[in-house]
């Protein structure tokens, strides 16, 4: 993180914006995807949490400089952004629940599962009508907003330890959105990736069945 | 036939027209069905198509 105090009309205001991309939440990341044309003020606005009225009151432009430099060198990494695959082990919310990851991949109980596998066909669907003739499989890169919805289905039981309930998952993406995207993005990837098999089928079910 | 009679007027309800038959189109139940583990639906679906393929053979054999 980079933190400064700028001297504004009103007194000082303290500015702190993430340097890596490690530190941006993916609700950062999700504003700023939305919104292509950014400047830096509004760049600067999304990753502190600072409203540009507020911004706008330091009193040298010349302050945001350093952090200008910093929102250019994250754009970079940005570009980068879906190319990592490493799962996190577990994950951490704002409340201080933990939840395992890597030996839990399956998107559970039903309801989470019909929503998400929902979400995801309807990402690819509205690809494949914008991309007709590409090669999907080069080009495809979810949508943060689907990613987000995706991992509130996958984690609202979970991290909540309530039953499953589709609106209250839906609001579920507040929590979501705070984590990191460098380790939300991987698990949402790896959903995306294994679609339609978003469950891992326990063998003693379909032993059972077998027999 | 089921698409002359406008079946796919349902496909806006995506995953609900699954929830809504297994819960028998009881709504209190959609509930408890959307919490139960997805192999067991999965496990379930199967066996309803199961036996509707079976009662089809079976009529169709009693009509012979």
């Amino acid at each position: 993180m980079i933190e400064k105090k700028l001297k504004t009309t009103f007194g000082n205001l303290r500015v702190k914006i993430p340097a890596i991309l490690n530190e941006v939440s993916l609700g950062q990341m999700m504003e700023l995807q939305a919104n292509p044309d950014l400047n830096d003020l509004e760049a600067i606005s999304i990753l502190s949490g600072i409203p540009v009225t507020e911004l706008k009151n330091v009193n040298n432009i010349n302050d945001f400089q350093a952090f200008g430099d910093h929102v250019l060198s994250l754009s970079h990494q940005i570009k980068h952004l879906y190319n990592s695959d490493a799962i996190p082990a577990k994950v951490t919310f704002q409340s201080g629940k933990t939840v395992k990851v890597m030996h839990n991949l399956s998107v559970e109980p039903a309801g989470a599962f019909m929503a998400a596998r929902d979400i995801i066909a309807d990402e690819i669907n509205e690809h494949v009508k914008q991309h007709a003739g590409d090669d999907r499989e080069v080009h495809f890169n979810p949508s943060l907003k689907a990613c987000c919805q995706v991992l509130a289905h996958y984690f609202f039981c979970r991290a909540t330890g309530k039953k499953y309930n589709e609106y209250e998952a839906e609001e579920f993406c507040n929590e979501v959105k705070k984590l990191m995207v460098t380790e939300a993005l991987p698990i949402a990837k790896h959903f995306f990736s294994c679609y339609p098999s978003l469950s891992k089928p326990k063998t003693n079910c379909w032993h059972r069945f077998r027999r | 036939m089921e698409r002359k009679a406008g079946i796919q007027s349902f496909e806006k309800f995506k995953y609900i027209n699954t929830i809504n038959s297994l819960a028998g189109g009881d709504i209190t139940k959609w509930g408890e069905i959307l919490n139960i583990p997805y192999e067991r639906i999965l496990t379930k679906l199967l066996l309803n198509k199961t036996e509707a393929e079976y009662q089809k053979r079976y009529s169709e054999l009693l009509e012979k």
